[in-house]
């Protein structure tokens, strides 16, 4: 184990994090809909994902590696459901937070409940949900380091071959690639929130 | 055109709506007023079915409006709502062809649209298509508000209170615009306002409401000759003129509760009198408080040293009117004689009160402004 194996370690942790993400991302956005058309519903789930939330990951990690075994789904489950949290809540919150008045306008202008959420509350909710988006990336990139665990690879790989054998430098040669990855991803996603946040909210004045 | 036909709507069990049925006439502007919880904005809404009745039903243009789909419906029917709630991610162009957008008009027409809208309320295309509604002020965001209403040519437009959080000046030159917009397009509104100025300015016919029940449906000329209700006279408060100025009489123009003083009383005790009250005249009564005439300082100094009481000093020169008198010919006298008031007397010769310059002023003013 040395610096020639930090590529393909720094890789795998890369494609564990983008695809925990993309599966966070889906899954947090359309559930996050969903929860906020059923305020009822959302009253009584979100507090019990708040719960899940908690379960530390390398507890939800050994207890999907008895059900599913050692491979990279395991570990994909598991980042993926982390990842759904913060962009879930943020999107809920992003899409209840939305001024009453825009959406009575919407209505009043006719568009349909599917037109009023694509054009009006999704854009308005847009901040807050890339903001999650962020968080989202930065903690998976630290939790993928739980791969290592179940011998998925990544840059925890190093850091538990460095904590087994007492060895900092290679614990330090885990740490820090995952956290310049982490860096790198959330300045992406600043860059995205840039793109992605309509014009008019841009300049102050009346957001969400 | 709009025609409602005994709606009611109750939550629980209070009543929203109770009843109710009227008919407006196309073209017509037609506004909704009352006080707060009378039920104006629910009837509102149920044009446009963001509310549904629990029973009766509602035509527009002769069709039931549940026989069509609501999200249609909605589309051809304008709707300004008080907070203006333009979408603050869309420019103003966009904000103003939403519904032409929903509506699939081409690119080229929604263009078209935008640039006589934007030019008809006197806000350059060029210089504000493309701007954000948070780059712009209330009053002109309302503009634009307007404008996403009309912009599909709807026959039919709903507003919700549209004017009342901006201010005063705002307010006014938005009032003019909306009259002029729905003189030169010829459209039916519907405007919700609880501000009895705005609804006599616009309105073709006035709906006054009350806990879910029409209190009076007139145009404004007939509510403020004919106010069916007490609670209506109220609102229609300083509107309403309650005689016209050639009914005036003195009796309105006097200032009461003035300084007399019996014939029989002494010299000293009338000259602290007026000095206690800064006066140079007092007018003097009889025993029953008959008017007697006036006593003044002047000729208190000049032969006050020689009597005891007032008495030989009254002089009756002073001016008198009744209380009956028309205002215009007090006004007239006032003037004429050069007195500085007249002494209204009653009709057992009673002093009533007096009119002076500034009584006759603020009198007027009342009966200018309210």
């Amino acid at each position: 184990m040395g610096w020639s194996t930090l590529p393909l370690a720094l890789a795998q942790h890369l494609m564990f994090t983008l695809a925990s993400v993309a599966i966070g991302l889906v899954l947090g956005v359309s559930l996050g809909i969903a929860l906020s058309r059923r305020p009822k519903l959302s009253g009584v789930v979100l507090p019990i994902l708040s719960v899940f939330n908690t379960i530390p990951g390398i507890v939800f990690v050994g207890l999907l590696l008895l059900v599913l075994g050692m491979q990279p789904v395991t570990v994909l489950v598991a980042l993926g459901i982390y990842a759904t949290f913060p962009i879930l809540k943020n999107t809920y919150a992003g899409l209840v937070s939305v001024d009453q008045q825009y959406i009575e306008a919407a209505k009043g202008c006719g568009m349909s409940p599917r037109q009023c959420l694509l054009r009006v509350e999704l854009p308005l909710a847009m901040p807050t949900i890339i903001g999650g988006l962020r968080m989202s990336t930065v903690y998976t990139v630290s939790w993928a380091v739980l791969a290592a665990m179940i011998g998925q690879g990544g840059l925890g790989d190093f850091i538990y071959a460095g904590i087994s054998s007492n060895d900092n430098g290679l614990i330090l040669m885990g740490a820090i690639p995952a956290a310049i990855l982490a860096f790198i991803l959330g300045s992406l996603v600043d860059l995205l929130q840039k793109l992605a946040v309509p014009k008019g909210l841009r300049k102050g004045g009346s957001g969400v | 055109m709009l025609r409602f036909e005994h709606v009611s709507l109750s939550y629980g069990s209070q009543k929203i709506l109770d009843d109710l049925s009227f008919e407006i006439q196309e073209g017509q502007m037609a506004v909704l007023i009352g006080p707060s919880g009378c039920g104006k904005t629910t009837t509102l809404k149920m044009i446009n079915r963001l509310i549904e009745p629990d029973q009766g039903k509602i035509y527009l243009n002769g069709e039931d409006i549940t026989a069509k789909d609501k999200v249609d419906l909605r589309r051809h029917i304008g709707y300004v709502i008080q907070q203006i709630g333009l979408f603050p991610n869309m420019t103003v162009a966009q904000n103003i062809c939403v519904v032409p957008t929903l509506l699939k008009y081409s690119k080229e027409e929604c263009d078209r649209i935008a640039r006589s809208l934007l030019e008809m309320v006197g806000l350059p295309y060029e210089q504000y298509a493309h701007k954000y509604p948070s780059e712009m002020s209330g009053g002109q965001q309302q503009r634009i508000g307007i404008l996403r209403a009309l912009a599909a040519s709807p026959p039919i437009v709903l507003m919700d209170e549209p004017f009342s959080a901006l201010d005063p000046m705002t307010r006014r030159s938005l009032q003019q615009e909306v009259r002029s917009l729905q003189q030169k397009l010829n459209k039916t509104f519907v405007f919700v306002t609880h501000d009895m100025e705005e609804a006599l300015d616009l309105a073709d016919v006035i709906i006054f409401m009350d806990r879910g029940k029409i209190v009076q449906m007139a145009p404004p000329e007939e509510m403020l000759s004919h106010p069916a209700s007490g609670q209506i006279q109220d609102f229609l408060g300083k509107f309403i003129h309650a005689q016209s100025p050639k009914e005036l009489t003195a009796a309105d123009f006097m200032r009461t509760g003035v300084l007399t003083v019996a014939a029989g009383r002494g010299i000293n005790e009338c000259v602290s009198k007026m000095q206690r009250r800064n006066v140079d005249t007092l007018i003097v009564v009889d025993d029953q408080g008959r008017y007697q005439g006036t006593v003044s300082i002047a000729d208190i100094r000049l032969t006050g040293h020689v009597v005891k009481t007032i008495e030989p000093l009254v002089r009756c020169s002073n001016p008198t009117v009744q209380a009956g008198d028309n205002a215009k010919d007090c006004f007239d006298l006032l003037i004429s004689s050069g007195a500085s008031y007249l002494v209204v007397l009653d009709d057992e010769g009673k002093v009533d009160g007096i009119i002076t310059k500034t009584s006759m002023a603020s009198a007027m003013a009342e009966q200018l402004w309210g």
